[in-house]
């Protein structure tokens, strides 16, 4: 991918040791990872279990939690061991410090929460091959410090659980009539919730409008900065799962 | 008999593992952009999909259960893909080279593929037996490479249309690929009422 | 469970089986790779990879070989035709043939050319076209929307396959950037209408039109087109300029370059390649 050449001139080297820096302050980072760098609606990674669970906001919430403990734990182990682990079998040592994690996730979720296994049901294991934490592990956790993992283990996880919510929320409210399972009081006899929203179509339908509403922010954003909301070229990871992310999610893999 | 054929047809069609159960959507997204990929990525997935469950059903069934190591189920699993998918490509680069050169680039993109990794896990909670676990795989198998070659006809045609600017790219493709979810509700009911 | 029988605590024992089993496993699926990966080697062929990475790594196929791992491939099988790789070229050629210790041979540089000149300046639309929008899909509407049904319809479909980004679309017609063109072939297969030729650079006079209808339709349709009128045979010295219907051909081996048909032609339908570059 070309990269922005207006982000490469600078004055003195000093100048850009500064910028270097600000892009690796935790601010920076946590900022990324939540907004500028969504991992659904920027790089478009862990799209499978998003369309699955946002039937209510309640599984989005909980899946997100699920999903900020797995990212975090599992960058920061892998950031700590980053220089021992060889590089021949990084994928799958990576794939099995993020199991550990998950496996510790199901455990909990299915001693103290019935209810909730029932309904993210095969959703919490298949977080192992969540696009999401593998591409991070490859791209930021092998290569980055302790800190900066973990900070932006958390940043990708908030920003995975925003999406599931606001995707979770619009499909509730839309599909079901209800909020956190509180049926709100403008739906009644004559105005019915609308199911297909609740249904598979309309998981595909909300997150197309999603994406259009993010695409419109970029645009509104690269206008406002002057030059535009590029992403480097680690923001996601041909090999993890497919999609070339690189050029915000737009187009599908140069295969 | 006819067990097998509602678990087949049921995987085809009426829960597609794609367009219902939402697995295997990142690589079905990216490699839909034309026919060609499609074919190659399908053929890459019921081959590893039906490989991977023939290994992880008896590894459930006779080592982990036994040992009462149940929970160490998703470890497993993915290590014996991860595995499995190597070797494959080993044998098929070697043994096959007309078939690696058409479907080989795809098998490193399907050891994180939800799909593969779901299907196994699913035959585990639908307590299947093994020829069942086997014909599931190859129904969902299957049922991707159909939703793939829908999808990627369709979206050959919505990529030369003039969509409006704030569609264009990945918004109309999902919206394109909901449509194509509506169509597959049209199954419901189907398998029970055919086979009976 | 057997290993109740000897004398192990229970907690010991949980963590002691899972690790043990799933290192088992791990390890067995390691060994389980090496051996498969021991037996089922390719055996290296060094004088091939030394061939493919001599070569540019284009794979746009202009060779007739599916990529550039094909053309390494039939080189390092025993041919000695340094000459079919055009995108590149000379220098490509001599370091091939140092590789397999032949002489180079060189294939003359080619470009592509567009036989039509029919702009929006020059021609017009016969109908509004609203279906997809490649030219192979709008050829088959009866010809495609243009006056003339053998004219360019700037639809592109040339341009998707170009690897080098030589072509692209002007004034409704296709413009070739004969600096960055490598003759690869492949535009020349997509165009459904014929109109990209490949012609020596040296070649440097053209007839820019393949219209065959008679002299008055053509004026009609658009006013650049090849008339038929005939001139051009008459005012040639050499010779090199034959009829097909009414449409004049330049043979492009007893072409002399003089230019004189140029001069005479009445609807400048006869282009020099660097005038139109």
């Amino acid at each position: 991918m070309k990269e922005n050449v207006t982000d490469q001139t600078y004055k003195n080297p000093k100048e850009r040791l500064d910028e270097q820096k600000k892009k690796d302050s935790p601010m920076q980072i946590l900022l990324d990872g939540v907004l500028f760098q969504n991992p659904v609606f920027r790089l478009v990674l862990g799209t499978c279990p998003l369309l699955a669970i946002t039937t209510s906001a309640k599984n989005a919430v909980s899946m997100g939690l699920a999903v900020i403990f797995v990212q975090m734990g599992s960058e920061v182990i892998i950031s700590m061991l980053r220089k021992v682990i060889p590089d021949k079998v990084r994928i799958p040592a990576f794939i099995t410090i993020i199991a550990g994690f998950v496996t510790i996730v199901q455990l909990l979720v299915s001693a103290y929460l019935p209810a909730l296994n029932d309904s993210l049901g095969i959703y919490i294991p298949l977080i192992v091959v969540n696009c999401i934490v593998l591409a991070r592990a490859e791209a930021f956790a092998s290569k980055k410090s302790v800190l900066s993992s973990l900070v932006d283990g958390f940043g990708m996880g908030v920003g995975f659980m925003v999406a599931l919510f606001f995707m979770g929320t619009v499909r509730e409210i839309l599909g079901n009539g209800t909020f956190f399972g509180i049926p709100l009081p403008f739906y009644g006899a004559s105005f019915k919730p609308m199911m297909f929203f609740i249904l598979p179509p309309g998981g595909f339908f909300v997150f197309g409008i999603c994406i259009c509403f993010s695409q419109i922010f970029v645009k509104w954003m690269d206008k406002k900065r002057g030059k535009p909301l590029s992403l480097p070229p680690e923001a996601g990871h041909c090999e993890a799962c497919g999609t070339c992310t690189a050029c915000s999610g737009s187009e599908g893999t140069k295969v | 008999m006819k067990e097998m054929m509602i678990i087949l047809f049921s995987a085809i069609l009426v829960d597609n593992f794609v367009l219902s159960k939402f697995l295997g959507i990142c690589s079905f997204l990216g490699v839909s952009k034309n026919l060609k990929t499609a074919m190659g990525m399908s053929g890459a997935v019921i081959l590893v999909m039906v490989a991977s469950s023939a290994l992880t059903w008896p590894i459930q069934t006779f080592l982990l259960v036994p040992l009462h190591l149940a929970y160490l189920q998703t470890l497993v699993f993915i290590l014996v893909i991860a595995a499995l998918v190597q070797m494959i490509e080993m044998v098929m680069k070697k043994a096959m080279p007309p078939l690696y050169n058409a479907l080989g680039i795809f098998l490193p993109l399907i050891t994180t593929n939800c799909a593969v990794l779901g299907v196994a896990i699913l035959n585990i909670t639908k307590s299947y037996t093994f020829t069942d676990s086997l014909i599931n795989a190859l129904g969902g198998g299957l049922g991707y490479t159909l939703s793939l070659f829908l999808f990627s006809g369709v979206r050959s045609k919505v990529d030369k249309a003039n969509v409006p600017e704030m569609l264009k790219g990945l918004p109309i493709t999902l919206i394109a690929a909901s449509l194509v979810a509506v169509s597959f509700f049209g199954f419901k009911g189907l398998v029970e009422n055919l086979f009976s | 469970m057997f290993l109740q029988t000897i004398l192990i605590p229970q907690t010991i024992q949980n963590i002691l089986i899972p690790s043990v089993v799933v290192l088992g496993i791990a390890a067995l699926l390691g060994i389980l790779i090496v051996i498969v990966s021991h037996f089922f080697q390719m055996p290296v062929n060094e004088r091939k990879e030394a061939l493919a990475a001599a070569l540019p790594g284009a794979n746009c196929g202009g060779c007739g070989f599916a990529g550039c791992d094909g053309y390494a491939q039939f080189l390092a099988e025993g041919s000695t035709d340094t000459s079919l790789c055009a995108v590149g070229g000379a220098a490509c050629s001599t370091e091939l043939a140092s590789i397999l210790g032949v002489a180079p041979k060189f294939a003359e540089p080619s470009v592509v050319r567009l036989l039509c000149q029919g702009s929006a300046d020059h021609t017009k639309r016969r109908y509004e076209y609203l279906g997809t929008l490649t030219c192979n899909a709008a050829h088959g509407l009866l010809g495609g929307p243009g006056a003339c049904t053998y004219g360019c319809l700037g639809f592109g479909d040339c341009i998707t396959v170009c690897a080098f980004h030589a072509l692209s679309v002007k004034d409704g017609i296709i413009k070739v950037d004969v600096n960055e063109c490598t003759a690869c072939g492949q535009c020349v297969r997509m165009c459904p209408k014929d109109l990209l030729m490949l012609f020596p650079k040296s070649s440097e006079v053209a007839v820019l039109c393949k219209n065959t209808w008679p002299g008055a339709q053509t004026r009609k349709n658009c006013d650049i087109g090849c008339i038929g009128c005939q001139k051009c045979v008459k005012t040639c010295p050499a010779g090199a300029i034959s009829m097909t219907g009414a449409l004049a051909v330049i043979d492009q081996a007893l072409c002399t370059r003089c230019g004189a048909c140029v001069e005479v032609c009445p609807t400048h339908s006869i282009g020099i390649l660097e005038k139109d570059s």
